[in-house]
């Protein structure tokens, strides 16, 4: 589970506050979208939650695990996993390699054992593609399940998507709702939903929230 | 693991066989302070001489190219014996014999060096061995050239490069054109830039008198003094050569030699104290050396014959252009990773420190640096071999172009690659080593080809510290066959040959690195 306690977020030299005591709290296993039109700071929500910039008041308790504003974000990374809107596969490495880099050089897991993991979950979430493939020989919804996949390797508490849904037509923008609802029923992960798409998100989601100038409000 | 890797077990053998890697002697045995004693011990006599000056002092026989021959060679291996050892030549650029003595490259300096108020300061000088005047030589049938020094004022006038015939000449207003190589100075009057060529006696009878496009003026002006020339401290080495030049000069030694060289005249008679100043016999060593220089055999003759002579001579100096190179190359890959890293992704002092090292070593001129390491660390009592101040030089140099590539290369990664990273619990260092800098290569790559070829060519800087590579090998031969066409042809055979399979290579590794970079992006 994720809870968010008044998180405050100032980039420097700015007048006000891009996220101004922002609170919310999502549950193991529930979807929460989070809506908002550009510059409303999705992003910056996203970059403060994934522990990819620091924060400057309030707190983000992930399992059990809190990093309060001012002090350095690190013990996020890793709990947290990110699918970004570009994806940012890493295209020199195979797709096997793509979901095994960060277990085998972060946690030191053997590579065989990572890479049987890593079969496993590409098969859940239906990437049927050679171990040797690379990104680039892949469409473009088994990037996001392969990104996806290399996000739950690290056996992160909450995923984060920014965006999964943008420039997709209906039926893949359904396709992408089934693949979140299927981690969600099998790992149990807490997944937050940046979009700007309501339609999908009531569907697809347990709960929705929307961002707009700084502060968050119950849809 | 480093060992299987042919290349490198080549380059080992080469870097423990190159002679001038060694800075002093660091053996076992404790070195004699007095020089004499050292000499004896070492059973060698090193003496340094510029080969690309050329006859008839110290110069490649061009037919039998990989033998040193000249009048100089032969005094020291006259002295040599004397001294019951066997003599070495260290080879040396001729203006630098000076500063490469007092940095220890070797035991004394012969090479045509005159005797001067100036170089007594910093050396200890011999009793002449030689002595000679200036002469003028002018273009055949110029009737605007000079007949003596007074007319010589504001006109282009050749010479060595720091010699008294240099000394001479600024005094009479005349403008100096300074050649190091002295067949140079005659081909600069042959084709009319200078008016007239000033040089020693022997230099103008070896180059001005062979070519029948030339005369030489009667007459000789100044009185020049050739001497040994030794580090200060070694007073037991120079009385020893003092004592030795003596007995070569009355039992006929020296006499017998200059008759050799065609250089007998009245001036060194009345030195060595003969009263015969006609020479006897035929001057074998002259008449040769007109021969071999007068017409060249045609192109083919000179490729069937000559030029597989040569051939040991180049392949030693492109194994050793090859090694700096390929040495300096990786000193430049690992500082510029370095570099680029901590320009990049370092805290504000490192960025600065890099940007500093960058401008610094690519605004400053690679010969300027190679002589600040080879001439300057000494005085701060770093004294590097050749070979590793050459290396040093050029890696320190290319560093700066390298890590400007690398850093290219990273800014070519998206920055969102290091976010992805970085969310996975990568640290930056992680991040880069498996995702960012594997990216980066791909770009560097070409540039780094290029890179390497320049490097081998500017590698032929390292000559002006003593090292005999491929382009000093080229002027050495160039300057004893005076054959620079052909054998420019050859030198460039031998560039190629070295420089192509690392292009080849890069175009494979390129396009390996490259198949799958391809931004694979949102669906």
């Amino acid at each position: 589970m994720i809870a968010v306690e008044k998180l405050t977020k100032r980039h420097p030299g700015a007048e006000r506050a891009t996220l101004r005591e922002l609170c919310f709290a999502a549950d193991a296993g529930a979807i929460t979208a989070i809506l908002g039109g550009s510059g409303a700071g999705k992003s910056t929500l996203l970059r403060c939650l994934s522990g990819l910039d620091g924060f400057d008041a309030g707190a983000i308790v992930v399992d059990g695990v809190t990093v309060q504003g001012g002090s350095p974000p690190d013990a996020l990374r890793g709990r947290v996993g990110f699918v970004f809107q570009s994806l940012e596969l890493f295209p020199h490495l195979t797709v096997l390699q793509n979901c095994t880099l960060a277990p085998v050089v972060v946690k030191g897991t053997p590579a065989l054992a990572a890479q049987a993991k890593a079969r496993e979950l590409l098969k859940t979430l239906r990437v049927d593609v050679a171990d040797s493939a690379h990104p680039e020989s892949l469409s473009g919804g088994q990037r996001q399940r392969v990104a996806i996949v290399r996000a739950l390797m690290m056996e992160p508490r909450v995923l984060l998507y920014d965006e999964p849904t943008s420039a997709l037509d209906p039926s893949l923008k359904a396709e992408v709702g089934r693949t979140l609802k299927d981690v969600a029923e099998r790992t149990g992960m807490t997944q937050v939903v940046v979009t700007h798409d309501p339609d999908w998100a009531k569907e697809t989601c347990h709960e929705v929230y929307v961002l707009a100038e700084g502060a968050l409000t119950r849809s | 693991m480093l060992l299987r890797s042919p290349s490198i077990v080549l380059l080992l053998g080469v870097l423990t066989t190159v002679p001038a890697l060694a800075v002093d002697d660091d053996d076992d045995e404790a070195v004699p302070t007095d020089a004499l004693e050292r000499v004896r011990q070492r059973g060698e006599l090193l003496w340094g001489a510029d080969a690309h000056g050329g006859a008839p002092y110290v110069f490649q026989d061009v037919n039998e190219p990989t033998h040193l021959i000249g009048f100089e060679v032969d005094i020291a291996n006259a002295i040599a014996r004397h001294l019951g050892v066997r003599a070495t030549m260290v080879q040396g650029p001729w203006d630098k014999l000076l500063v490469l003595l007092n940095r220890g490259d070797f035991d004394f300096a012969l090479n045509g060096i005159e005797e001067s108020e100036d170089k007594r300061a910093t050396a200890l000088l011999s009793r002449a061995y030689y002595l000679a005047g200036q002469k003028i030589t002018v273009k055949k049938g110029d009737t605007t050239a000079p007949t003596s020094l007074d007319d010589v004022k504001g006109r282009p006038v050749g010479c060595l490069p720091s010699s008294m015939a240099q000394k001479i000449l600024d005094e009479k207003g005349a403008v100096t054109r300074a050649f190091d190589v002295q067949d140079d100075i005659y081909k600069d009057v042959v084709v009319g830039r200078s008016i007239a060529a000033l040089a020693d006696e022997p230099i103008a009878h070896y180059y001005g008198d062979v070519d029948d496009r030339l005369v030489t003026l009667p007459g000789v002006f100044g009185e020049l003094r050739y001497v040994v020339a030794f580090r200060p401290a070694d007073e037991s080495l120079k009385h020893a050569v003092d004592d030795a030049l003596g007995v070569l000069a009355k039992d006929g030694t020296l006499r017998a030699i200059y008759e050799k060289w065609g250089m007998w005249n009245a001036l060194t008679a009345g030195l060595l104290h003969d009263d015969d100043v006609q020479a006897r016999g035929v001057a074998t060593g002259f008449e040769s050396w007109r021969a071999s220089v007068g017409t060249q055999p045609p192109f083919l003759d000179r490729v069937r014959h000559r030029y597989p002579a040569m051939m040991p001579l180049f392949a030693r100096g492109a194994l050793l252009t090859l090694s700096v190179s390929v040495l300096a190359m990786i000193l430049a890959v690992a500082l510029g990773i370095l570099l680029a890293i901590g320009r990049s992704f370092g805290p504000a002092p490192l960025r600065w420190l890099c940007v500093a090292y960058v401008e610094l070593f690519r605004g400053t001129p690679l010969l300027v640096q190679l002589t600040v390491i080879y001439f300057g660390l000494p005085e701060l009592g770093l004294t590097l071999s050749p070979f590793v101040a050459g290396v040093t030089a050029l890696g320190l140099n290319y560093a700066a172009a390298e890590s400007e590539n690398y850093r290219a290369g990273l800014l070519s990664v998206p920055r969102a690659q290091l976010d992805a990273a970085r969310s996975l619990g990568l640290s930056t260092s992680q991040a880069l080593r498996h995702v960012l800098l594997p990216q980066a290569a791909r770009v560097a790559l070409p540039p780094m080809t290029n890179d390497f070829i320049a490097l081998l060519k500017d590698s032929s800087l390292v000559s002006a510290v003593a090292l005999t590579e491929l382009t000093k090998v080229y002027g050495i031969l160039g300057n004893s066959s005076r054959d620079y066409l052909g054998l420019g042809v050859v030198v460039a055979a031998w560039y190629l040959i070295i420089g192509l399979p690392f292009v080849f290579l890069a175009r494979r590794v390129e396009g390996r690195l490259g198949r799958h970079l391809k931004r694979a992006g949102a669906p």
